[in-house]
């Protein structure tokens, strides 16, 4: 049958909203947005009792002059010392298990009410760090974020890994792309609300604003004498704020003219990783220059939610463009279970696709890639090929793994350290030796 | 028959489920990005575009405040706030007011700092009625009869020029209480 104009869009249309992505900007996300919650509510252990409790700053029975009337939800409403402090240590649970990626779904649904609850009633404290939390708090209730660096994902792998010996399909890591467009309209919508309201002021207009909270003794981290030298660069940091944060809007429009042909296939995704640095810079500086609760680490955290397959993909040219074709090749013990756990969890930290796992039971691999390596020796440690074709093995060839994992690469300077080579060689070895070697071919 | 019947039933009911979804959450999403926007932007502009902005800032109230989707970005806007505040607790003996703590946030733990500064920055604008309930948790630290908030403020220049050279001793000062407490009644506030 002939496709009709309909079926035609009907097939954007399902494209547009439907078309798998990369869960791991997502994952990324829901890790940082963790961590952030559980920072803030953390920095509040001591405090539960005065912005919280029955008989702190908003007691209960001064609720209903304070609270807004209508549509408003709280489970601290009526709860007593005992509970409301019950619910703050669920809280906290509950969100590490969000960071960890433990029964994902479920810790992501119960922290995001309870933390509604308690910014719900606690409004006195709130800042805008909080409101981020909570906004992309209900867009990770909505996703499938624990398909991606989470414990759940780990346990399905390696599941998958014991029952049919290969790993889940990369199917099952995606998720639709239209939680990634709430996301990205979220973050419009603040940016934008955020410039149409510095330009309702003078202050950004004129260019002293920067200086003036640099001199704000609630904000600024700077001594008086450096804040009046660093005020001469306000007006350029105003500038640069106002414009990047204008051009948010851009995202919305930039798609217009792709699809007219008058803008190359990549503008977007362009644009919008310059204004994912761009925000970087500045809510790094903001982080640095002042003291403004959360806020910058949760627009962070949103910024993971940004990154898509096209992003990985630049990120991953960048990061790679010294790089020939060749990958580090890692020989390992296809019949040990305990190794191939940790193929596939150095797979899922393979964020730059620049390992190949090799299973030296193979005659053809080893013929290949571990010439004159006897198999006693391929068996009594892991043996690393790097791209220049030199092998590394064992404590070695795992420190040469380390650099090309981005999530590890903290660790490379620590293992040069002299003297860590030689515990490492040690702690290698035995590990090797002690490992179960029990799975069948 | 039956056979038959629950194969149809079943086939329709893969067909209609795979069409509500894709038209429920792209319909979802639209909801919620309009929402989400219509609730933000009027909030600055109430008068804007013929009160229409108002009208559906209205709309949108029920689904954004229900799922506690509410957002207001006016950090350091329109203009960064100007006003520095320091806060003392006074209390009185024999009829006289004496500086009983300074509530300087920079004493407690860093982590602690901007929350507590958010606070007080509320109690002093738009929440002075909580006033009273947070003086009381002094009372039940200091152990004193009669204690009051005592703000005391100058305001930042908002001229470059002045803020290059600022020398913050040579700006005037203002005073201000916004409540006081009587910790010996009972009555809660």
């Amino acid at each position: 049958m002939k496709p009709t104009v309909f079926s035609s869009y009907s097939a954007r249309w399902q494209t547009f909203w439907f078309q798998p992505i990369s869960a791991v900007g997502f994952g990324l996300m829901r890790i940082a947005f963790g961590l952030t919650a559980l920072l803030t509510f953390l920095s509040e252990w001591s405090l539960v009792e005065l912005f919280y409790g029955p008989r702190g700053i908003l007691p209960r029975e001064m609720g209903p002059s304070i609270f807004r009337h209508d549509w408003h939800f709280s489970l601290l409403l009526h709860a007593s010392s005992f509970t409301t402090h019950a619910l703050y240590l669920l809280l906290l649970v509950t969100l590490v298990c969000v960071i960890l990626g433990f029964w994902t779904r479920t810790s992501v649904l119960l922290s995001v009410i309870l933390m509604y609850s308690f910014h719900e009633y606690g409004q006195i404290t709130l800042d805008s760090g909080d409101t981020l939390q909570r906004l992309i708090g209900f867009i990770l209730v909505l996703s499938p974020c624990g398909r991606a660096m989470s414990i759940d994902s780990l346990r399905r792998r390696l599941k998958s890994s014991r029952d049919t010996g290969t790993d889940i399909d990369a199917e099952k890591r995606t998720m639709p792309i239209w939680l990634y467009r709430l996301l990205l309209w979220q973050m419009i919508v603040l940016y934008t609300s955020a410039v149409m309201e510095k330009w309702s002021g003078t202050t950004w207009i004129s260019g002293s604003a920067v200086a003036i909270t640099l001199h704000h003794p609630h904000f600024t981290r700077l001594t008086p004498a450096l804040a009046n030298t660093v005020s001469y660069l306000s007006p350029m940091i105003g500038d640069f704020t106002l414009i990047t944060q204008s051009l948010w809007i851009a995202l919305l429009i930039i798609p217009i003219f792709i699809w007219l042909n008058l803008l190359p296939k990549n503008a977007n995704g362009t644009l919008k990783r310059a204004l994912l640095l761009a925000g970087l810079l500045t809510h790094g500086g903001i982080m640095m220059l002042m003291d403004v609760g959360t806020f910058s680490l949760i627009v962070f955290a949103g910024y993971f939610g940004l990154l898509i397959d096209e992003d990985f993909s630049a990120m991953r040219r960048f990061f790679n463009r010294s790089k020939g074709p060749k990958k580090t090749i890692i020989l390992f013990d296809g019949r040990c279970g305990l190794c191939n756990t940790m193929i596939i969890l150095l797979r899922s930290l393979d964020w730059l696709q620049r390992l190949q796992f090799e299973n030296y039971h193979d005659s053809v691999v080893r013929e290949k890639y571990a010439k004159g390596i006897s198999m006693k020796d391929l068996d009594e440690m892991m043996h690393v090929r790097s791209s220049r074709d030199t092998m590394k093995k064992g404590f070695f060839g795992f420190r040469l793994l380390t650099k090309q994992l981005p999530l590890l690469w903290t660790l490379v300077p620590i293992l040069y350290v002299p003297g860590v080579p030689m515990i490492g060689e040690k702690v290698y070895g035995w590990v090797a030796k002690h490992r179960p070697r029990t799975r069948k071919e | 028959m039956r056979a038959n019947d629950r194969t149809i039933f079943q086939y329709e009911t893969i067909v209609t489920y795979k069409k509500c979804k894709t038209w429920l959450v792209p319909t979802f999403c639209l909801w919620h990005m309009f929402a989400v926007a219509v609730f933000v932007i009027p909030i600055s502009y109430p008068g804007g575009m013929g009160g229409v902005g108002q009208r559906l800032h209205d709309f949108s109230a029920p689904y954004v405040l229900s799922l506690s989707q509410w957002q207001q970005w006016n950090l350091f806007a329109p203009d960064p706030i100007r006003r520095v505040s320091a806060y003392t607790i006074d209390s009185e003996v024999n009829g006289v007011w004496n500086p009983s703590t300074i509530i300087d946030p920079h004493a407690r733990r860093f982590y602690e700092y901007a929350k507590l500064m958010k606070v007080l920055g509320r109690l002093e604008t738009t929440h002075a009625v909580l006033v009273e309930p947070f003086l009381r948790s002094y009372c039940i630290e200091t152990g004193l009869k009669r204690l009051r908030l005592r703000i005391d403020s100058y305001v930042l220049p908002n001229d470059l020029l002045s803020l290059t050279r600022l020398n913050v001793a040579s700006l005037p000062r203002t005073q201000n209480i916004p409540g006081s407490i009587d910790c010996s009644s009972r009555t809660q506030p």
